[in-house]
C-alpha cells in the first residue's frame, strides 16, 4: 500500500476519517501549562538538563537517507518486532478519545522493542481510566507519560483492550504493569518556548537517535507517536486507529502541520 | 586486584572541597582508607578521614567521601554513575578508570561559591587487555573467557550503551543497535527463551532499571564489570566474551560468531 501523506493541502480529509465504517476517535486537548510547566513531572528533564547533542539542520536528509538504506529507522525496527517475528500491531484507542494515553503507550512498546523486550500488547485505556477516573476525557501526552513512568501499563492479558471495566483496576493488573514502565530521563520538551527552530531540532535529534517522539497536534487534535524523520523534513507517525489506516497505521506528515503542540520523548524502558 | 588513583586537577579558591577514596573487594571483605589526598595549594592533608561505614561488596566498590560545606554537590562522568551511599559519600563500581566531574555550589558567609574538581577513579575487576591507542575496537579474535558471563546454555548477546552518547557516536558503531541486519542476525542465531519467547538478545542502556529483587540472566550480566562505553556481552554458556563493542556490525558478527 502507498504511503499516506498528509499535507498542507490534504489535511482537512485526514483530520478524523471513517476506518472500518466507524468514525474515529481523537481526544488531544491543550495542556495545562500554569499547573503542568514544561519538565516539572518528577523523573521528567528538559533538554537542558541532560547531554544529548543537537544534530545539525544540514545533516539532517542524509543521515535519514543512510537510515533508510540500513533500514535502521524505528519504523524498521517495528516491522520485525511484533508476535512471532512479524510487525507490531497498531493499537485501537476507537470508542473513547484516550489518544494522549495510546500515543505513550506506542512510544514504550517501540522503545521494548529497540531493546529486544518480550513483545507484548499493552493496554493504553487503563492509564487513561486511571488518570481520569474512568471518563472519557482529553489530556496531552505528557500526562500519561508521567504516569506510565511511575505506575506502567498493564498488558491486555490484564486489562482487555479499550475496557471501562473497574474489575480490572487491581492490585495484579498494576504489579503486572509496572514492568512496562518508562524509565526516569523522559524528555518534556518545551515547544512553548520562543525559538521553535531550536525546538524542532530537538525532536528530529531524537528521531534521527531512534527515539520516538510523542506529537500532541492542535490542527488535529490528536497525539501520535512519531517515529522516523524523513527525508524532505517530514515525519512518519504511528497512529492508533487500527491498522486499516494507511500502511499499517503509519503516515508520514509534511508542511507546516509537523509542528506539534506538546511533545515528549521515551529515552528508555525499564527491562 | 586493588588500584588507587587520584589526581585533583582544578581547586577553586579554598580548600573546601578534600576528596577521600577507600576500596573494598568481595574477596577480602576488607576496607582500605585512603588518608592522603593531594591537593593543589595543599601538599597533603595531614587530617584522617575514616568511613565509619564499611562497605562489604560483592565486587570492587570505590567510595568517594567529600569533605566539603557545599550543601550541594554534584558528580557526573561519561563511563560510570557515582551513587549516593552517605552524605557526601558516593559509590563507584563500574570496573575501569573514570573521569568523575564533581561540583560543590553554596553559599558561604552570603556569598555564593561554587568549586569543580575532576577526579580519576581506577575500579579495580576484570578489566580487558589495554587497548591501542590508534585502534580502540578490539579485533574479532578475542580471547577465549574461561568463565563464560552467562552460565545458561545458548548463544546470548548483550549490548551497553549511553543514550546520551548516540549523537557522538559513529554512524557505523550506531548501526550495531538499530540495523535490521545484525537484529536478524540475532534472530537467526541466538537462543529463544522458554519463558518469554523472545530471542535472547538484548540492547541496554547502562542506566537501566530492573524490579526490585530482579534475578534474570539480563539483570545479573549488568551486574558485571564494564571498563568502557558502549559494550558487548556474548556467551554460549561455556565460553564468551566481554569487551568494548567492535566498531561496525561486520565485525560484530565475526567476533559473535566465534561463539555460535
Amino acid at each position: 500500500m502507498p504511503e499516506l501523506i498528509i499535507n498542507d493541502e490534504n489535511w482537512l480529509q485526514h483530520v478524523a476519517p471513517v476506518i472500518n465504517g466507524q468514525q474515529v476517535s481523537r481526544g488531544f486537548s491543550m495542556r495545562d501549562y500554569y499547573n503542568f510547566p514544561p519538565a516539572s513531572f518528577d523523573g521528567s528533564q528538559s533538554w537542558d538538563d541532560h547531554d544529548l547533542e543537537l544534530i545539525p539542520r544540514d545533516a539532517w536528509d542524509d543521515l535519514a537517507a543512510d537510515m533508510e538504506r540500513t533500514k535502521s529507522r524505528l519504523s524498521d525496527i517495528r516491522m520485525q518486532s511484533g508476535p512471532n517475528g512479524s510487525y507490531i500491531p497498531s493499537l485501537d484507542q476507537n470508542g473513547q478519545g484516550f489518544c494522549w494515553a495510546y500515543s505513550t503507550t506506542g512510544a514504550v512498546m517501540l522503545m521494548r522493542a529497540v531493546q529486544n523486550l518480550p513483545y507484548k500488547r499493552l493496554s493504553p485505556h487503563a492509564v487513561a481510566c486511571k488518570i481520569y477516573n474512568f471518563q472519557d476525557r482529553g489530556a496531552w501526552g505528557a500526562l500519561s507519560l508521567d504516569f506510565i513512568r511511575k505506575n506502567g501499563v498493564p498488558d491486555v492479558d490484564y486489562w482487555p483492550e479499550k475496557s471501562m471495566s473497574r474489575q480490572y483496576d487491581k492490585t495484579e493488573t498494576w504489579d503486572n504493569a509496572k514492568q512496562y514502565r518508562a524509565a526516569e530521563g523522559w524528555l518534556d520538551l518545551d515547544v512553548e518556548a520562543y525559538d521553535a527552530n531550536m525546538i524542532e531540532a530537538q525532536i528530529v535529534t531524537c528521531l534521527l537517535n531512534r527515539i520516538p517522539v510523542i506529537h500532541d497536534f492542535a490542527w488535529w487534535s490528536h497525539s501520535v507517536v512519531c517515529m522516523d524523520y524523513v527525508v524532505g523534513n517530514g515525519r512518519r507517525i504511528l497512529n492508533s486507529w487500527t491498522d486499516s489506516y494507511g500502511d499499517k497505521g503509519m503516515a508520514v506528515i509534511t508542511g507546516s502541520k509537523i509542528k506539534p503542540m506538546g511533545a515528549c520523548a521515551v529515552r528508555s524502558v525499564v527491562a | 586486584m586493588k588500584t588507587i588513583l587520584l589526581f585533583l586537577f582544578l581547586f577553586l579558591p579554598q580548600d573546601q572541597l578534600k576528596v577521600i577514596q577507600t576500596e573494598s573487594t568481595a574477596q577480602s571483605s576488607t576496607t582500605t582508607t585512603v588518608t592522603e589526598s593531594l591537593l593543589i595549594g595543599q601538599h597533603k592533608t595531614d587530617e584522617v578521614v575514616s568511613i565509619k561505614t564499611s562497605p562489604v561488596a560483592s565486587k570492587p566498590v570505590v567510595i568517594l567521601a567529600i569533605n566539603t560545606q557545599a550543601p550541594k554537590l554534584r558528580l557526573k562522568s561519561k563511563t560510570c554513575k557515582p551513587v549516593q551511599v552517605g552524605s557526601n559519600e558516593y559509590a563507584v563500581t563500574e570496573a575501569g578508570t573514570h573521569t568523575i566531574d564533581i561540583l560543590g555550589l553554596g553559599v558561604i558567609d552570603g556569598e555564593l561559591f561554587f568549586e569543580e574538581l575532576e577526579v580519576i577513579v581506577k575500579v579495580g575487576g576484570v578489566i580487558p587487555d589495554p587497548v591501542d591507542p590508534d585502534d580502540p575496537y578490539p579485533p574479532p579474535t578475542p580471547p577465549i573467557d574461561p568463565d563464560p558471563p552467562i552460565k545458561d546454555p545458548g548463544l546470548r548477546v548483550l549490548m551497553v550503551y549511553e543514550s546520551q552518547d548516540l549523537p557522538i557516536m559513529s554512524a557505523d558503531q550506531k548501526l550495531i543497535f538499530f540495523s535490521t541486519r545484525l537484529r536478524d542476525y540475532l534472530n537467526d542465531n541466538c537462543v529463544l527463551s522458554d519463558v518469554t519467547k523472545t530471542r535472547e538478545w538484548r540492547i541496554f542502556d547502562q542506566d537501566i532499571e530492573f524490579p526490585i529483587n530482579c534475578d534474570s540472566v539480563w539483570c545479573n550480566v549488568m551486574e558485571r564489570p564494564r571498563a568502557s562505553i558502549p559494550w558487548i556481552v556474548i556467551s554460549n554458556g561455556m565460553t564468551g566474551f566481554e569487551g568494548p563493542l567492535p566498531r561496525n556490525v561486520e565485525d560484530t558478527i565475526t567476533l559473535i560468531n566465534q561463539y555460535k
